[in-house]
């Protein structure tokens, strides 16, 4: 380990997290294996990462929001086979390490479907708007438009109805992929359980959680390749994606009505404007090598004529009695 | 017997090694210091909008008569080709004795909404090749598109023959209907309009998401643990950092030439169909009789092997060839077997040629 680093203050964040760290780690083991908590090295990663956070150069900071997230991944594997191992050297523990393996991974199948497992909220992450997102834009829209103009009220707020329809289908989307995640997800550790157990026919050990949780990136990996050449997630996927957008651009069409209202530029007008400067891009270039074609002709034509009258020039020259003959 | 050959004991302090890794790797990062990328020395010489036209300073004595011009896929940015000094295909195919050019898309904004593919393809590839033909006085050159790039040279070759010499694809996409086409079997169902219609410009950040999203368990969690692991090495470290740079440096797509690309290769597969056509003017593949040579990765999960090799049914070239690369999409371009393979392959293939 190296020692306290200037960037971050002088102050040494890598040690007091290991210590941190070390101490959380024992108060993990030691927790009853039959019942889930949350995982304490995934709170102490975060609890760190909030201290250190913002010291952290804002060029350094994503990679290293990265490398948190993902080792979250980790503890929670580890986490899960943490109970395992703290079971199985208990005096009561027994020797039963199969029954403990099937008590263990059933938990965690509960988990997956009760949607409270950290890597399937990360798949989903760039699917998912923010639960109030609908809330919040109907609260935008209150002040309806052209209130003063009857019946135009009437039309806005068949609109919002609209849009909550729009949102609901989205909410219908979402849920139906998260299952389609949740049932791969239950595959993946089906898959792992059955090469765990395999290992232990085989007489194979396994020596390190990381090696374990390599395991469990392999069985997800191969669950979820055979998940999405399915014809039925290629159906889900379009249908999650295209119920965002509809949401999305119906929101955008309110958006686009209010602006209006407020005699601002619309996203509408912008779109108009975008494309009559890309057409008018498109003539000039047009205009451009129209030029510069026939600048290319016209040089043509100059050198064919000057090439002409040198020809004529010349026969002037080497015939000067047929012109004194024609006068 | 029971396989868990880990005392609790061991399990802690696995897991206390592994966060003072990760605390250490925040010193190592710090210490890093800026990433740079992209660093070959080169000059520009031409720029159009947000394109920036280069060409790369020669590292040996002579150089091969026909300049290259590098087309790279709107897709991330192009120095992946030019990650660093000693580990740069650029560097790889200069030192071949290719006179190379490259052209830098940049990044679309939303006055790049309305670029069409007639625009990118018989607008500004046209324009940089006749910049690159006039700089170096020659009637045709050769033509290095890379992935998507690969697939725009292709659609141009087909459309502009008598400025292409030679023509090389790499990792490029032809038949979007091959039976292991992740990419094209996730948007199947995608309504491309509405998508565009929604965003105007595809943001990055989305199309970054799909591709990490084809393998995400590898991708998105266990790259990271793998980083842990190698945080105490500087050197390895600062590899790593310049991967993830580029991985998510990210340009939004120009929203007219995504729904485009989208709709007519990935949902309809219109250019191995022959009813592709790009500014009125209809691709016609069998009409590509120049040389060409297809390059394309073995284990590639974007651009799988037979989409690109369906290339060879499709063009009326007698001379094509075929390399195929032992690894994946982007070790084509960043790993050490590739630039040992591949560059001496390309250079003595236009050598033979020129």
């Amino acid at each position: 380990m190296d020692g306290p680093d200037a960037s971050l203050g002088g102050f040494d964040w890598a040690g007091a997290q290991k210590r941190f760290l070390d101490a959380v780690s024992a108060f993990g083991v030691a927790q009853d294996a039959a019942q889930p908590v949350p995982n304490p090295w995934q709170r102490a990663i975060d609890f760190w990462w909030q201290g250190v956070r913002s010291a952290v150069p804002d060029r350094d900071r994503a990679i290293f929001e990265n490398l948190v997230r993902q080792s979250r991944a980790f503890y929670s594997v580890s986490g899960q086979f943490s109970r395992i191992l703290a079971a199985m050297s208990s005096p009561q523990g027994g020797q039963d390490w199969e029954a403990l393996l099937n008590q263990q991974m059933e938990a965690w199948r509960a988990q997956v479907v009760a949607a409270e497992d950290p890597v399937l909220h990360g798949l989903l992450a760039i699917w998912q708007l923010p639960a109030d997102t609908w809330q919040r834009t109907q609260a935008l829209f209150s002040i309806a438009p052209g209130g003063a103009v009857p019946g135009y009220a009437q039309e806005f707020h068949e609109r919002i109805h609209v849009g909550a329809r729009l949102w609901e289908e989205y909410q219908h989307a979402l849920q139906d992929y998260r299952t389609s995640l949740a049932t791969t997800t239950v595959v993946a550790l089906n898959r792992l359980q059955e090469r765990i157990l395999a290992r232990g026919t085989a007489g194979q050990g396994l020596n390190s959680l990381r090696e374990i949780f390599d395991l469990w990136i392999e069985c997800s990996e191969s669950a979820w390749a055979e998940q999405v050449f399915t014809d039925e997630y290629a159906r889900r996927y379009g249908r999650l994606v295209n119920a965002l957008m509809a949401f999305k651009c119906h929101v955008q069409g309110l958006v686009d009505e209010t602006l209006a209202a407020a005699n601002m530029p619309t996203r509408e007008g912008m779109d108009s404007l975008q494309r009559s400067q890309r057409d008018m891009k498109r003539g000039l270039q047009a205009a451009a090598a129209q030029g510069t074609a026939n600048a290319e002709s016209l040089s043509e034509i100059r050198r064919e004529l000057e090439s002409l009258r040198q020809a004529l020039s010349g026969e002037g020259q080497s015939k000067p009695g047929r012109d004194g003959e024609a006068t | 017997m029971n396989p868990f050959a880990i005392t609790p004991e061991a399990a802690v302090r696995e897991i206390s090694e592994f966060n003072a890794k990760l605390a250490q790797g925040l010193n190592t990062i710090g210490r890093l210091g800026g990433i740079e990328v992209g660093t070959s020395p080169r000059d520009q010489v031409y720029a159009e909008d947000k394109l920036v036209l280069y060409r790369y300073r020669p590292r040996t004595e002579s150089q091969n008569p026909v300049p290259v011009l590098i087309v790279y896929a709107l897709v991330n940015r192009p120095y992946m080709a030019d990650l660093e000094g000693g580990r740069s295909l650029i560097q790889s195919l200069l030192d071949q004795g290719l006179d190379l050019y490259l052209i830098d898309w940049g990044y679309p904004d939303d006055g790049d909404r309305y670029l069409s593919l007639d625009d990118y393809i018989n607008g500004y590839i046209d324009r940089c090749v006749d910049a690159v033909r006039g700089q170096r006085g020659v009637d045709r050159i050769n033509l290095l598109g890379i992935c998507q790039g690969g697939t725009f040279a292709l659609c141009y070759t087909a459309l502009h023959q008598d400025k292409v010499s030679n023509l090389i694809t790499t990792v490029t996409p032809v038949d979007f209907h091959t039976k292991r086409d992740l990419l094209s079997h996730l948007v199947r169902h995608v309504d491309v309009d509405q998508c565009v219609e929604a965003f105007g410009n595809l943001p990055g950040e989305v199309l970054n998401w799909t591709f990490l999203g084809l393998k995400p368990f590898q991708l998105l969690v266990q790259k990271y643990l793998d980083l842990v692991d190698i945080l105490d090495d500087p050197d390895r470290a600062a590899n790593f950092l310049r991967m993830e740079k580029w991985i998510f440096d990210s340009p939004d797509q120009a929203g007219e030439a995504f729904r485009e690309f989208i709709g007519q290769f990935y949902q309809e597969n219109r250019l191995v169909k022959g009813t592709l056509s790009i500014g009125g003017r209809p691709v016609d593949l069998e009409t590509v009789t120049v040389p060409v040579l297809n390059i394309y990765a073995r284990d590639d999960h974007l651009v799988p092997p037979d989409s690109s090799r369906a290339l060879a049914g499709c063009i009326g070239s007698s001379d094509y060839q075929e390399v195929e690369f032992p690894g994946g999409h982007i070790g084509v371009y960043v790993s050490n077997r590739a630039r040992e393979m591949l560059p001496p392959a390309i250079g003595r293939w236009l050598n033979e040629r020129t």
